[in-house]
């Protein structure tokens, strides 16, 4: 079961790794946060982008220290230009996590052929 | 009868007629002795033109048109020998003749030893880029209003650009890799999309062939990537000054089960965002067609955000292509509105673009992949001569000078990208 903020692929994911017979497996995911990444249009591009980044960092911030309360130990990447971070998490992690008020969706990040 | 000096798929050509022969209950023989073929027979020894100033050019090119001559003539005496009231063209700059024979009279012209290949002239279905950007109209932007992409930055967010491909020999003047391979692995479809902008080969020409490339590899070199090696490329598309950005990939939400509600996912966001940082960037819709099920659309992300120019694929008739992705992409009207905003923005040729690939050669691709970078081309036209227009004034731009097509605007939105229209066309004051 999942509060609908979970993408669907994210647990088919899961469940293709668990039967294939990895106890716990983790699944590499990214987390979307509530909080858009809003450039402020003023300044040059580069002065705006380091606002943008001060910024999303902040927003991030709680995120992070849940996160890592959860038990993931390795750093999480932490985006810019959309408000998202990127990490491998456990259908424990990702359940827990997908009920933080500052999460929006969690989408899987499987790398997978993308060309068009 | 005698395959080696005949091209292989030549072989499986006559192969394939006497197969329908004898479906029609004829004798596959008598195809040897009926069916004729274009053919084209090279011969054994090739000839080379002196290299000399162009005021000599005229007389050389007699010279090797005299010698080619003299070389083909024991194979024109055979093939009249085989095949009297033969037609035969003799070319100049190669050395072989072109002519139209039965699989048996080509084993009769194959037993002399100055022939060394008989190959098929086929009717390939090729558009090189010759032809694409005159299907847009950039030559005359090219030649009349001197405008070649000269200093404009294009991020290739790709699968990796071969740097060392004659064609782009200087073009690439800054890279990195987001994708966790090294930047100096490239890959096939990042090498065809950035010929396609910015080859200066003289026959497959790219767009704006005299722009600069930044290669951003955010895909592996077999095209495989995650959405964050994109948002990355993105941000270091604004952090290398890069005016356009062009991505030929995307999310799809019936193949990668990509979930967005309004133009508003992470890859949405990311590409709205760099394109108020300043970057004109230029997606390809999908090569889904009209594939979606109930509940999906049809428009990859980050092709569905508001900002960016989607675009979508025809061919070089200006026809849709068959695989082009149809709209609307995920963005509402407003919040919470079940009208969906159309995409594609504009289309641009997409159907068997012959591009530059590794290994220094040049093959033709499909897609909504080859359809984009044309688009991004044009956009770098537009900057070398409004070098200050922001990326919403370039997407007008183009959108408002798009040529016409008669297909619904979920197929082809605005129309066929116009390079001459957008830049004999003030801008827009958006």
């Amino acid at each position: 079961m999942t509060n609908g903020r979970v993408d669907p692929s994210v647990i088919q994911e899961l469940d293709r790794l668990e039967a294939r017979g990895r106890p716990d497996p983790r699944a590499p995911v990214i987390i979307e946060l509530v909080e858009p990444a809003r450039v402020s249009g003023e300044g040059s591009p580069r002065r705006q982008l380091a606002r943008l980044e001060e910024q999303v960092h902040e927003l991030q911030q709680r995120l992070l220290e849940r996160l890592h309360d959860l038990g993931v130990t390795d750093p999480p990447r932490q985006m810019v230009l959309a408000n998202g971070i990127a990490a491998e998490l456990t259908r424990g992690q990702v359940m827990a996590i997908s009920t933080h008020p500052d999460v929006r969706r969690i989408h899987l990040a499987r790398e997978e052929r993308v060309t068009t | 009868m005698a395959t080696d000096k005949l091209e292989p798929r030549l072989v499986s050509l006559i192969d394939d007629e006497k197969r329908r022969a004898s479906a029609r209950g004829m004798a596959a023989e008598a195809v040897d002795q009926e069916e004729t073929f274009d053919v084209t027979i090279s011969h054994r020894e090739s000839l080379q033109a002196e290299e000399v100033d162009p005021q000599d050019r005229q007389a050389a090119l007699r010279d090797l048109e005299e010698r080619t001559r003299e070389q083909l003539q024991p194979i024109v005496e055979r093939l009249q020998g085989v095949a009297a009231d033969q037609q035969v063209k003799t070319h100049t700059l190669t050395s072989a003749v072109t002519a139209k024979l039965t699989p048996s009279q080509m084993e009769q012209v194959a037993e002399i030893d100055e022939v060394e290949l008989i190959r098929v002239e086929k009717l390939d279905k090729v558009t090189t880029m010759n032809e694409s950007v005159n299907v847009i109209e950039v030559p005359d932007v090219w030649d009349e209003l001197r405008l070649t992409g000269r200093g404009v930055r294009v991020a290739v967010l790709d699968s990796g650009v071969d740097a060392n491909h004659p064609a782009l020999n200087g073009k690439v003047v800054d890279e990195i890799s987001t994708a966790g391979e090294p930047v100096n692995v490239p890959g096939d479809h990042g090498t065809h999309v950035a010929g396609t902008i910015a080859s200066n080969d003289v026959v497959f020409r790219g767009v704006a062939f005299q722009a600069s490339l930044v290669n951003i590899k955010v895909l592996t070199a077999g095209g495989f990537g995650q959405p964050q090696f994109v948002i990355d490329g993105l941000e270091q598309a604004v952090r290398r000054d890069a005016l356009v950005a062009n991505l030929s990939l995307g999310w799809s939400e019936i193949f990668h089960g990509w979930v967005c509600n309004d133009a508003d996912c992470i890859l949405c966001q990311a590409a709205d965002n760099a394109a108020r940082l300043g970057v004109t960037v230029v997606v390809a819709a999908g090569n889904e067609d009209s594939l979606a099920g109930p509940g999906q659309l049809n428009i990859r992300h980050p092709g569905a955000a508001r900002r960016v120019i989607t675009v979508g694929a025809v061919d070089k008739a200006k026809q849709l292509a068959p695989f082009s992705s149809i709209g609307p992409g995920s963005g509402r009207l407003s919040p919470g509105s079940a009208i969906r905003l159309t995409k594609p923005d504009l289309a641009g040729p997409g159907v068997d673009i012959v591009s530059s690939v590794l290994g220094g050669g040049f093959a033709a691709l499909s897609g909504t992949s080859m359809a984009s970078p044309h688009v991004a081309g044009v956009a770098a036209l537009v900057l070398e001569a409004h070098p200050d227009a922001r990326p919403v004034v370039v997407k007008k731009l183009l959108e408002d000078t798009c040529e016409r097509l008669p297909f619904a605007p979920d197929a082809t939105g605005y129309g066929l990208v116009n390079a001459l229209g957008a830049l004999l066309r003030e801008l827009p004051t958006k």
